[in-house]
């Protein structure tokens, strides 16, 4: 039987690995392997290639949301039961997912810029992906879809004709941590109100955390400029990427 | 747990899952979703990870079995779609050749495939593996046998020194 590549003498990767993440303090290992590295030049190398991936992670990788996409999964998962109108919505959002997906096919990592899509429900049932514009009506459900080819806090804020600014996503408050490349539908939809006219939707990439109460009184400022026309709003002074989409809500 | 306590989490161990990952499964992207799969896994246990002796030691356990899981269910995919990659019939195959390894961790049964990886991906000593897994020296041993065996009925052509 053939033995791996370092010699009988050598640490292994699992001892590597427990020094550098602290876990061999006070132990006799701990010397043991430190006075190893001090001789062993194989050994050496390889703790300083581990060392220097720790430094790296975080360079190569989005850790905040890696982060936030692990613990709202680990939330989803243990979620112990959830009301009958929770469980509908979830279900519905589930229509619109699988519908979507199966017109539309695969897409989850694209490349380009950053954009906002939207699909609906009609009070039939019948799930369509939305052009901006398009007239819907009280009682339809609507669900958000982001791409954005950057590490990104997301925000998705309405602007309605009623000068009203809802916020429909904002993460924990500071946006919503987005994985450079990824292509989703954010969690759960929205169901139209009575409110008719125009609203306009505004998904904001930001390149850092922002309070969400900054975010909504730029949306407040646009709106009181727009003199009450929130189709006439094509941004909001905030530096972020911004994508718009118009609502056209009207009586069926 | 709060969001600051999972990225440090992700800081100190994301490297070293994600590094097993790549050497078990080889592909990067597959290898970050497995990333993800082990780290839900760690937030799922709350408490139950923070109070591990050794977070490291947990962390090498579960990615391993994830992967094997992985390799296993690739291979079933694999096959299912009749996918044979061409083979070079000038070379050799051999287990210090990662895709070699790859191969066969899908087909042996996961308590050699488990060892296969500690010693061969890892380079943990059989001792170590011994004391990894609560089992002897003995059975470790044996284990390697085993899986270098059903390596060989695999592939007749592997090349394993003694």
């Amino acid at each position: 039987m053939k033995s791996p590549t370092r010699s009988v003498d050598c640490v292994s990767d699992l001892t590597l690995d427990r020094l550098l993440a602290g876990e061999l303090e006070g132990q006799p290992l701990s010397s043991a392997t430190e006075a190893h590295l001090s001789q062993c030049a194989a050994c050496h190398a390889r703790h300083q290639a581990l060392r220097e991936a720790l430094t790296r992670f975080p360079q190569e990788h989005f850790v905040s949301g890696l982060a936030a996409q692990a613990r709202a999964r680990s939330r989803r998962f243990s979620a112990p039961k959830v009301t009958a109108a929770v469980g509908s919505l979830l279900a519905l959002a589930a229509s619109l997912l699988v519908v979507v997906h199966v017109s539309q096919g695969p897409t989850e990592r694209v490349k380009g810029s950053e954009a906002l899509s939207v699909v609906v429900k009609r009070l039939n049932g019948k799930v369509e992906p939305m052009l901006s514009g398009t007239k819907v009506s009280p009682g339809e459900a609507i669900r958000f879809r982001v791409v954005s080819p950057r590490a990104a806090w997301v925000f998705v804020v309405g602007m309605d004709s009623a000068g009203q600014v809802s916020p429909y996503a904002e993460g924990d408050g500071t946006g919503l941590p987005w994985t450079a490349g990824t292509d989703a539908f954010l969690d759960g939809s929205i169901v139209l109100d009575q409110t008719l006219g125009p609203e306009q939707l505004v998904a904001l990439f930001c390149a850092k955390p922002l309070p969400a109460s900054t975010v909504l009184a730029a949306a407040r400022g646009a709106l009181t400029q727009s003199n009450g026309h929130p189709e006439k709003i094509h941004a909001l002074s905030l530096d972020c990427v911004q994508r718009f989409f118009l609502l056209n809500k009207a009586a069926r | 747990m709060e969001l600051p306590e999972i990225e440090a989490l992700y800081r100190r161990h994301g490297p070293m899952v994600l590094r097993r990952a790549r050497a078990i499964l080889g592909d990067d992207a597959q290898a970050k979703d497995a990333m993800q799969e082990v780290f839900i896994r760690a937030l799922k246990t709350g408490d139950g990870f923070r109070h591990q002796a050794s977070p490291v030691t947990w962390l090498y356990q579960i990615t391993t079995h994830h992967c094997l899981n992985q390799c296993r269910d690739r291979s079933r995919r694999a096959r299912l779609l009749e996918t044979q990659s061409p083979t070079d019939e000038h070379q050799t195959p051999n287990l210090e050749d990662r895709a070699t390894l790859r191969a066969l961790l899908a087909k042996v049964p996961e308590e050699l495939g488990e060892i296969a990886v500690y010693y061969y991906v890892d380079q943990m000593k059989q001792d170590e593996i011994a004391e990894r897994l609560g089992v002897s020296r003995r059975t470790v041993g044996n284990r390697l046998e085993a899986f270098l065996l059903a390596a060989r009925a695999a592939d007749p052509a592997l090349e394993v020194s003694a």
